[in-house]
């Protein structure tokens, strides 16, 4: 019993691991000013000047990029978000109204946000469990395995393509490989791209196809789990399953928190495959109308430009709490070395 | 050519992609007001650009005899104007998305050609009693009540605009909720009948012409453009076939919904070189070299002596043969120019979702009809 309780608390405490062999939470705090370093702050500020000047040098182009190229057009949509604008005449100050019409007038807004969220809950769990499962596979010291993390990684490759969208259809359409295969077996496949109730699930798998980026840090991060954990927990008589959950998980979730975060974002982001999938309609019955889409069809079908950044920019709201969210609950169940 | 003809004009043309991208890139040219000086323009974006001041009006070019329009038909001419009255593009090619049908497979399976002067109810009839006679997964017809140009063709056939003047001073739909609730239901004894494709293939149908089901012999009959040189092409390619234009069913007062969708040229508000402009219009509009190089592959060419010239040609490909003769025939019945307010393609898209809720029986026809005015109306408002 004693052990099951102890398996059940960090890993370093269930190990009998001495803290100081496990990476630390927190980098350790700089020693308190005191003694000739307090003394003589002349010195130190000077040696801080020469690594700030290379620091802001090294930075420079970076800063140059964001104030220069970036902070203008976010600048300039935060503003346009508050006009009606067409592209062709000058915009033409509404307040909020874009918003108000947004939450209010717009039923699409909510079945985009519906796609959305239905496609970002469904299919980011998903990539993560398939990518996880298949790195734990290869970390298991496969022959060949640079060949095998590479054909895993081909499709990451081709990704959010407009090629293997079109791939895509081919292979969903009715008379598609996978019909044809089902087929075989005596069984008549649906219209996967073309009825309502399928067509998400499609784009939905593509993604998850998508695995390799996420796999490979995953394998990273497996591969820097000290091997003697695994052992200490043997030794306690802890089975495979006991050893994934209490020394992988925690060891790896820091890695998780990474990739799901990249994933969440990506995934509220998602377009070119509902675009090229649909033809941009996001057809069939809005079944597939990613927040995105919607957001370009605004943008430029309809030329609201105005709404169109109103949109982004609760976007960009959506993304930030979804991001806060993850990285606020990590105090609970990510794991950074005691 | 023109080059030859004007020494001291030198032209530079510009790459356009897709259809889709052309159109995208000239508004960010509009934009930023560096257009190029003659844009190939259409009536369906026409509106996009003349009320917001982005082309310049040729009343006066015409007045002065650089651009000579007096061999396009009126309607052409007419099509060229903006909602202010000046006339601010000359169509040279006119083409029209109507109905066709392939004669190859009718002939096959023993079916009859469409009704003459056919109404929506003989059209509908000509469908229920095609579809027994054509083999497993063929259909009679596209099912494509979202389908703007045959939705629009309706509605002209009641009577109605599908366009006209708010009261705010943008646009509105011109006809009652009711016209469409009717046109979505008119598709509803075809679809128990299996006489057109079933919903899930809506989605799946390519969206370029010559890919469409008509062009991969799935169907007898549906909406398409009616120069179908790419869709006998990709016939041919799968054991051969024909798409010929026929007219769309004429409304129950015989009023036809049919209009003519018409390409071509501008001259941008910015144009510093409007002499050369007008003469390469005008050279595109009245030359016959160049009337015999362009070979009406965009539509027919829109002077009338050098659309004769061209039907009776005997070196023309048969589907444009074929298209010329029938869009003739839209020349001498005096069809309009089809009017087309800013935003027309979020209608479009629009209308093709909103049906699709119908055919998937996730909205009554009323409660879509409800939600397609009030967004459309909304999005037309400007």
């Amino acid at each position: 019993m004693t052990r099951k309780r102890d398996l059940l608390m960090s890993p370093s405490a269930a190990l009998g691991v001495r803290s100081s062999a496990l990476p630390a939470r927190r980098p350790a705090a700089p020693p308190a000013r005191s003694g000739p370093a307090a003394a003589a702050p002349k010195k130190h500020k000077k040696k801080f000047g020469r690594d700030g000047l290379a620091a802001t040098i090294f930075l420079l182009p970076w800063l140059i990029g964001v104030v220069g190229v970036t902070m203008g057009p976010l600048l300039a949509s935060a503003w346009l978000s508050l006009t009606s604008y067409d592209l062709f005449t000058a915009p033409v100050w509404t307040g909020v109204s874009n918003y108000v019409r947004m939450f209010t007038q717009d039923p699409t807004f909510y079945t985009s946000l519906r796609v959305t969220f239905t496609y970002v809950g469904v299919s980011v769990p998903i990539l993560l469990i398939a990518a996880l499962l298949l790195a734990i596979m290869l970390n298991r010291g496969l022959k060949g395995l640079a060949v095998y993390r590479t054909l895993f990684y081909l499709p990451t490759l081709l990704g959010a393509s407009v090629a293997l969208a079109v791939l895509w259809r081919q292979v969903f359409s009715t008379g598609g490989m996978i019909n044809q295969v089902l087929s075989w077996l005596g069984i008549t496949g649906p219209s996967w791209l073309g009825d309502p109730s399928t067509a998400l699930s499609t784009l939905v798998v593509l993604n998850v196809w998508t695995f390799g980026g996420t796999m490979v840090i995953f394998l990273a991060g497996l591969r820097q789990i000290p091997d003697h954990y695994y052992e200490a927990a043997q030794v306690d008589g802890a089975g495979a399953l006991a050893r994934f959950w209490h020394v992988t998980l925690p060891m790896l979730s820091p890695v998780i928190l990474f990739n799901g975060v990249l994933a969440i974002i990506r995934a509220f982001q998602s377009f070119t495959s509902a675009y090229v999938i649909s033809g941009g309609s996001g057809a069939p019955a809005n079944s597939t109308l990613f927040y995105s889409l919607y957001l370009y069809q605004q943008a430029f079908v309809n030329y609201h430009m105005g709404y169109a950044a109103a949109m982004a920019w609760f976007l960009l709201v959506i993304i930030g709490v979804f991001t806060a969210l993850a990285f606020g609950s990590s105090r609970w169940w990510v794991f950074y070395g005691e | 050519m023109f080059e030859q003809k004007y020494p001291k004009v030198k032209l530079s043309g510009q790459p356009d992609g897709n259809y889709t991208d052309y159109w995208q890139k000239l508004t960010v040219q509009a934009a930023a007001k560096n257009m190029v000086c003659v844009p190939s323009m259409q009536n369906t974006y026409m509106a996009q650009y003349d009320t917001r001041g982005a082309l310049m009006p040729l009343d006066d070019l015409v007045k002065s005899g650089a651009i000579d329009i007096s061999k396009l038909p009126k309607s052409i001419v007419a099509g060229g104007k903006g909602p202010d009255g000046k006339l601010y593009m000359i169509g040279t090619a006119a083409a029209t998305t109507t109905l066709v049908y392939n004669p190859v497979m009718a002939d096959k399976y023993g079916i009859p050609a469409p009704p003459k002067d056919m109404t929506w109810d003989s059209y509908a009839q000509w469908l229920l009693a095609a579809q027994p006679k054509l083999p497993k997964g063929v259909y009679a017809a596209d099912l494509q009540g979202g389908q703007y140009a045959i939705a629009f063709a309706w509605i002209r056939s009641h009577g109605y605009d599908v366009f006209t003047k708010s009261s705010a001073g943008g646009y509105k739909l011109g006809f009652p909720k009711s016209t469409l609730i009717d046109f979505w239901n008119w598709w509803n004894p075809l679809i128990k009948a299996g006489a057109v494709t079933p919903p899930g293939m809506m989605a799946e149908e390519p969206t370029t012409s010559g890919q469409y089901y008509d062009a991969q012999a799935k169907v007898l009959s549906e909406v398409d453009t009616s120069n179908a040189s790419a869709d006998d092409a990709a016939l041919a390619a799968i054991g051969g076939g024909k798409v010929v234009p026929i007219n769309f069913p004429l409304g129950p007062k015989g009023k036809s919904g049919e209009v003519m969708d018409l390409s071509g040229l501008s001259i941008s508000a910015n144009c510093k070189n409007v002499d050369a402009a007008a003469a390469f219009i005008n050279y595109w509009a009245n030359n016959p070299d160049a009337a015999a190089v362009y070979s009406s592959d965009n539509g027919a060419v829109t002077n009338k002596d050098l659309l004769a010239t061209q039907t009776a040609s005997t070196e023309l490909a048969e589907p444009i043969k074929t298209s010329l003769d029938f869009l003739k025939g839209l020349f001498t019945a005096n069809r309009p120019v089809a009017f087309y307010p800013p935003g027309y393609s979020g209608i479009v898209t629009l209308l093709t979702s909103t049906y699709s809720n119908v055919a998937f029986e996730k909205q009554s026809p009323k409660e879509a009809a409800d939600s397609f005015f009030a967004t459309a109306n909304q999005d037309l408002a400007g």
